[in-house]
C-alpha cells in the first residue's frame, strides 16, 4: 500500500514535471531570449527571433533578404527600393513604407511598422536624438557598421543569429573567406613591383576610396595597390575627392568605375589623358548586380575581388570561370538563377538600377 | 538766351486706383515765368511734379511741351526741356560733387555711352560761376544739407533744360541755407532766364521772390484743383490763407531802405471753424 | 594719361598671376617644364605629353575659367549693389544662384550624365530670374525693393527645394554629387566649359561694362534717373539680364561660389571709389585675382579638391576686414 501510494505520488509528481515541461521547457528551447552584438559593440538582447525586420540601411537590407527573409521586412529605405534584382526577389518591396529618410527616423510612421528589430546605419546611430526615439519605445536597434571585410562577415554573422539564420549567414561568410584565400593564393606569388596599380572611381571621376575603409581592404585583397589608399584624402560628408594632378601623379595602371558612363568620361576628357591606364585604355566599369560590386554597401564584394583580380592578372586567374562563380553566387545566396544574358549586363555594368 | 518753350497742361487729373489726387488742371506756363505752386502737405504738389516729369502718366488730360503730347517723349528728350530738384535726396554711395554734377549731362549722353570732356567743362564751369569750385572732388555724402540742395540745383542747370521743376527746394534746411538756396533761384530767374515751377508749403517763399523783385504766379493746390490766383500780393490774402491753408494771419508791410516794399505772412492760430 | 595707368594696373595683375598659377599643382613640374611646354607650342617641338596635358589642359582652363567666373560674380555685385542701391545685394541676388543650384541638383537626380547639369542649372538660374520680375511687377510702386523682395522669396524657395532634392537623393549616389557642386569647384574645367558657359559671361560682362556710367545715374534712386533723362524701366531690365546672364553662366560651370558676387564689389569701392566707370572694370579684375588666388589654394593645400566656397570665405573675410580697416569704411 504504502509503495501504492509511493508510486502513486512519484507518477503524479512525474506527469506534474512532464506537464510543466511541456508547457514551459519545450517553447523555452524555442523562444529563450538571447544576444547579438552589433559594431558598436552592445549586445542587444532580443526576447523572440524577430517576426518583423525595419530595415534602416541598404546593406542590412541586402543582408536579410540574402538570408531569406527579406519578405519580413516591414520597413526599408529608399536605396532598396532602386535595385533591378532585389525587385526581383522582393516584388513586394515596392509597397514597403520608408520610414527614414537622410538618416533621420520618422518615429511615428516606424512604430506603426511595428517592428521587432531595426538595423541602422552607424551614421544615423552617431545622432543621440535618433537613438533616443528609439529607446523612447524599447525598439530593439542594432547598428551595422563595419571598415573592413573581417568586420563586415562579423557584422553579417551577427545579423544572421539576429533574424534567426545563422547557418545562411555562416554560409555567405565562408565563401567569402574561401575567395579571399584563393585570391591570395595566387597574388602572394606576385611581387611589389609587378602589381598592377589601380584607381576606383566611385560614382564621379575624381571621387575615391580612402584609408581605413572597406574598399581599401577589398582592393588590396585582389591582390592590387590602391593608389588613393596611400595618399591622405580630405574627407567631405564621409566622400573622399582627389585632385586631378593629384592622380596624374598617381599614374595608376587601370582605372576601375562604378558609374555607367563615367568610363567614357574619362577615356575622352583631355584631363585624364597623361594618366597610363587612359593611354592603355584600361578603364573598366566594375559589374552591378543587386548593387554595384565592391561598394560598402554591397555584398558582391567576394565578387569584386575575383573581377578585379581576373581582370589586371587575366593570365594568373585564366583557370577561375567568372560567369560559373556569378551564376553560382547569386543562385547559392539570392535564390536567382540568372540567364547568360542577365549575366552579361551585370558584367556590362547596365540597367541594373532603377530610378525612383 | 532760351529757347521758348511752352508747357501746357490740359484738363490733367490723376488718380491712385480710386483714390483722385488732382483733377481738371489747365494751365499754361509762359516762357521765363515762375509759378509758385504752394499746398499744405499731403496735397498732391509732389505727384503733379512727377506728372510733369512723365514719372507718373496722368489718368486724365494731357500734357504738352510744345505742343507735343508728353506721352510720347523719352525720358531723355523730356530731361532736355525739363529739369528737376528734388525735395529730399537720399544718399546712398559716395560721389564726388563733380560725378553728381555730371550726371545732369545723361540726357546728352548715348545709349552705352558716359558723358565726355565736354560735359565735364560745363560741370566745373557751372560750378566756378556759383564759386562753388572747392566742392568739386569732395565726397557729396559729406555734404551739409544746404550745399546737397545746391548741388542739386547746379546739377539741373548742367542739365541745360529751358524749365527747372523743384519740389520743396528748401524743407529740412536751416536758417541761412535756406535763404541761400532762395537767392540763388532767384539768380537762375533773373540772369539765365529759367522759367521755375515750385513746389513749397511755405507761403512766405512766394513773398521772398517777390520781394526780391520777380514776376511770379501763385496757384494753390486744394481739394483736388489748382487754383490761380496771380501774383503773390494778391494771391496771399488772409481770405485765401484761410480758405486754403485753414490759418489765420495776417499780412505785414515794411521799407527798409535797401530793397524797398517787402512783404510777409504772420501766422496768429488756426482757423476756428464755428 | 592717368586713366591708362589704372587700365594697364587692371590687365596686368590678373595677367600675371594667371602666369604664375601655371606654374602651381600637385604634380611637380618644374619651371624649365613648364617653359618647354610653353615655347613647344609656339615653336611646335616635342614636348613631354604628360607634362602638356597638365599645362595646357588641366591647369590653363582651370585658370582661365577661374578668372572668368571670379569676374562674372564680382562684376554682377556690383551692378545688382548699384542699381538696387543696397551694398548688402550680391550677385546671387534674385535668385540665381539658388535656381541655378536646384536645377543642377534636379539634372543630377534625373539623368545620369552630368552633361544635363549645365543647361539645367543655366535655365532655372534664369527662370528665377523671371518670377523675381513677376512678383515685382504685383506693385507699380518702388520696383527695386519689390524686386529685392521678390529675390529673398525666390530664393529662399529654391534653397528649400535644394533642401527637398538633397531629401529625396540617393545617398550613396546623388547626395554627394549634389552637395559636392552646391559647394563650388573649378575641377571640371575644360575648354568646351570655356566656351560654352563663357558666351554667357563675357556678354553680360561686356553689356554692364556698356553701362557702367548709367549704373552710377541709377544709384541717385528711380525718380532722379528718371528726371535726369534715363528709361530707368529699360536700364534696369538691361542690367538684371546682363548681370543674370553673367551669374548664370557662371554658376553653371563652377557652382555656387559664394561670398566673391558681395565681398569683391566692396574691396573695388575701397580701391576705387563708388564711380562705377573706375569700379566696374576694377571689380572685373579683382574678381578675376581673387579666384584664381583661391583655386591656387585650393589645388596646393590638399591632394584632394577643397571647395571654394570654403576658401574663398576664411580668405576674402579677413582680407575684407582688413581693407575696412585701412579706409575705414570711407568709401561708401
Amino acid at each position: 500500500m504504502m509503495q501504492y501510494v509511493h508510486f502513486k505520488r512519484y507518477a503524479k509528481s512525474v506527469a506534474i514535471r512532464l506537464l510543466f515541461t511541456a508547457l514551459f521547457f519545450i517553447p523555452k528551447a524555442y523562444c529563450e531570449p538571447f544576444h547579438v552584438t552589433d559594431s558598436a559593440g552592445r549586445r542587444v538582447l532580443l526576447e523572440n527571433a524577430p517576426e518583423r525586420i525595419a530595415c534602416l540601411y541598404a546593406f542590412t537590407g541586402h543582408v536579410v533578404t540574402m538570408l531569406g527573409r527579406g519578405g519580413d521586412m516591414v520597413a526599408i529605405v529608399n536605396g532598396l527600393k532602386k535595385d533591378v534584382l532585389l525587385n526581383r526577389i522582393q516584388p513586394e518591396i515596392r509597397n514597403t513604407p520608408v520610414p527614414a529618410r537622410g538618416g533621420v527616423i520618422h518615429i511615428e510612421a516606424l512604430l506603426k511598422t511595428r517592428p521587432d528589430i531595426v538595423f541602422l546605419k552607424p551614421d544615423t546611430a552617431t545622432i543621440a536624438s535618433e537613438i533616443k526615439k528609439l529607446e523612447q519605445f524599447n525598439l530593439p536597434y542594432f547598428i551595422a557598421g563595419y571598415r573592413s571585410m573581417a568586420q563586415q562577415m562579423t557584422i553579417i554573422e551577427q545579423i544572421g543569429k539576429a533574424v534567426g539564420k545563422t547557418n545562411k549567414a555562416k554560409a555567405y561568410t565562408q565563401y567569402y573567406r574561401n575567395v579571399i584565400s584563393r585570391v591570395k593564393q595566387v597574388t602572394d606569388h606576385i611581387g611589389q613591383k609587378e602589381r598592377i596599380r589601380i584607381y576606383h572611381s566611385s560614382n564621379e571621376p575624381t571621387r575615391t576610396d580612402a584609408p581605413g575603409t572597406l574598399e581599401a581592404d577589398w582592393t588590396k585583397a585582389a591582390g592590387v595597390i590602391n593608389v588613393s589608399v596611400e595618399s591622405r584624402l580630405q574627407a567631405r560628408g564621409g566622400k573622399y575627392f582627389a585632385d586631378i594632378e593629384q592622380i596624374i601623379l598617381w599614374n595608376p595602371d587601370v582605372i576601375i568605375v562604378n558609374e555607367d558612363g563615367v568610363d567614357h568620361e574619362i577615356l575622352t576628357d583631355q584631363k585624364w589623358a597623361p594618366i597610363k591606364a587612359v593611354n592603355q585604355k584600361k578603364v573598366f566599369p566594375i559589374p552591378v548586380g543587386i548593387s554595384r560590386w565592391g561598394h560598402p554597401g554591397g555584398l558582391e564584394t567576394p565578387l569584386a575581388i575575383l573581377w578585379t583580380a581576373q581582370k589586371v592578372y587575366p593570365q594568373r586567374f585564366e583557370h577561375i570561370d567568372l560567369k560559373a562563380e556569378i551564376r553560382n553566387f547569386y543562385h547559392r545566396f539570392f535564390n536567382l538563377d540568372l540567364t547568360d544574358d542577365m549575366i552579361d549586363k551585370i558584367l556590362a555594368n547596365q540597367n541594373m538600377r532603377r530610378d525612383p | 538766351m532760351v529757347t521758348m518753350t511752352s508747357l501746357t497742361l490740359n484738363n490733367a487729373g490723376f488718380s491712385y486706383g480710386d483714390t483722385s489726387i488732382f483733377k481738371n488742371i489747365t494751365l499754361e506756363v509762359h516762357p521765363g515765368s515762375t509759378l509758385c505752386i504752394l499746398g499744405p502737405n499731403g496735397s498732391g504738389k509732389t505727384t503733379l511734379m512727377d506728372a510733369l516729369l512723365g514719372i507718373h502718366r496722368l489718368t486724365h488730360g494731357s500734357i504738352y511741351i510744345n505742343g507735343k503730347d508728353i506721352r510720347h517723349l523719352s525720358p531723355g528728350q523730356i530731361a532736355r526741356v525739363l529739369a528737376f530738384v528734388p525735395q529730399n535726396h537720399a544718399k546712398h554711395f559716395s560721389f564726388s560733387v563733380r560725378d553728381v554734377l555730371l550726371m545732369g549731362r545723361s540726357a546728352y549722353t548715348h545709349t552705352f555711352g558716359s558723358p565726355g570732356p565736354k560735359d565735364l567743362r560745363i560741370v566745373d564751369a557751372t560750378l566756378a560761376q556759383f564759386n562753388l569750385s572747392h566742392l568739386a572732388h569732395r565726397d557729396y555724402t559729406r555734404l551739409s544739407g544746404g550745399e546737397t540742395q545746391l548741388v542739386m540745383i547746379i546739377r539741373a542747370l548742367v542739365q541745360d533744360t529751358p524749365i527747372i521743376v523743384m519740389d520743396e527746394p528748401t524743407a529740412h534746411l536751416d536758417f541761412k541755407h535756406e535763404i541761400t538756396v532762395l537767392e540763388t533761384i532767384v539768380r537762375l530767374i533773373r540772369n539765365q532766364g529759367k522759367t521755375l515751377i515750385m513746389a513749397t508749403h511755405f507761403p512766405n517763399h512766394a513773398f521772398f521772390l517777390e520781394n526780391q523783385g520777380l514776376d511770379i504766379e501763385v496757384g494753390f493746390l486744394h481739394r483736388e484743383q489748382l487754383h490761380m490766383e496771380g501774383s503773390p500780393s494778391d494771391a496771399l490774402t488772409w481770405e485765401n490763407l484761410r480758405r486754403y491753408y485753414g490759418v489765420d494771419t495776417c499780412i505785414m508791410e515794411y521799407n527798409t531802405q535797401k530793397t524797398g516794399k517787402i512783404k510777409q505772412i504772420f501766422p496768429i492760430s488756426t482757423t476756428k471753424e464755428a | 594719361m592717368r586713366l591708362t595707368r589704372f587700365y594697364i594696373i587692371l590687365v596686368t595683375i590678373p595677367a600675371l598671376l594667371a602666369g604664375i598659377s601655371i606654374f602651381f599643382g600637385r604634380y611637380p613640374l618644374t619651371i624649365e617644364n613648364v617653359f618647354n611646354v610653353l615655347f613647344g607650342l609656339v615653336l611646335n617641338h616635342n614636348v613631354d605629353p604628360t607634362h602638356l596635358g597638365i599645362v595646357v589642359h588641366i591647369r590653363l582652363p582651370r585658370i582661365i575659367l577661374g578668372a572668368m567666373v571670379g569676374a562674372s560674380l564680382s562684376v554682377s555685385g556690383a551692378a545688382f549693389q548699384g542699381m538696387f542701391r543696397n551694398p548688402l545685394v550680391s550677385s546671387g541676388m534674385l535668385g540665381v544662384s539658388s535656381g541655378a543650384g536646384f536645377g543642377a541638383a534636379l539634372a543630377l537626380i534625373l539623368f545620369d550624365h552630368f552633361f544635363w547639369v549645365y543647361p539645367f542649372s543655366f535655365g532655372f538660374g534664369l527662370i528665377a530670374v523671371l518670377l523675381c520680375f513677376i512678383i515685382g511687377r504685383f506693385t507699380s510702386a518702388n520696383q527695386s525693393i519689390t524686386l529685392v523682395l521678390g529675390g529673398v522669396i525666390v530664393g529662399s524657395v529654391f534653397s528649400a527645394l535644394i533642401s527637398f532634392l538633397k531629401y529625396v537623393a540617393d545617398p550613396m549616389d546623388e547626395l554627394p554629387a549634389i552637395v559636392f557642386w552646391l559647394m563650388g569647384s573649378l575641377s571640371r574645367a575644360d575648354y568646351t566649359h570655356i566656351l560654352v558657359a563663357g558666351i554667357p559671361m563675357i556678354a553680360g560682362t561686356i553689356g554692364l561694362i556698356a553701362v557702367k556710367w548709367k549704373l552710377n545715374v541709377l544709384a541717385m534712386g528711380d525718380r532722379e534717373a528718371q528726371s535726369l533723362g534715363l528709361n530707368v524701366k529699360a536700364y534696369r531690365l538691361f542690367v538684371i539680364i546682363c548681370a543674370t546672364l553673367a551669374t548664370a553662366g557662371a554658376v553653371c560651370v563652377s557652382g555656387v561660389i559664394g561670398w566673391i558676387g558681395l565681398v569683391v564689389p566692396h574691396m573695388g569701392r575701397m580701391l576705387t571709389g563708388n564711380d562705377n566707370r573706375r569700379l566696374i572694370p576694377a571689380c572685373i579684375s579683382i574678381g578675376a585675382c581673387f579666384l584664381i588666388i583661391v583655386d591656387d589654394i585650393s589645388r596646393l593645400l590638399t591632394s584632394s579638391e577643397m571647395p571654394l566656397g570654403i576658401l574663398t570665405s576664411i580668405l576674402g573675410g579677413p582680407f575684407f576686414i582688413y581693407l575696412l580697416k585701412k579706409t575705414k569704411g570711407r568709401q561708401w
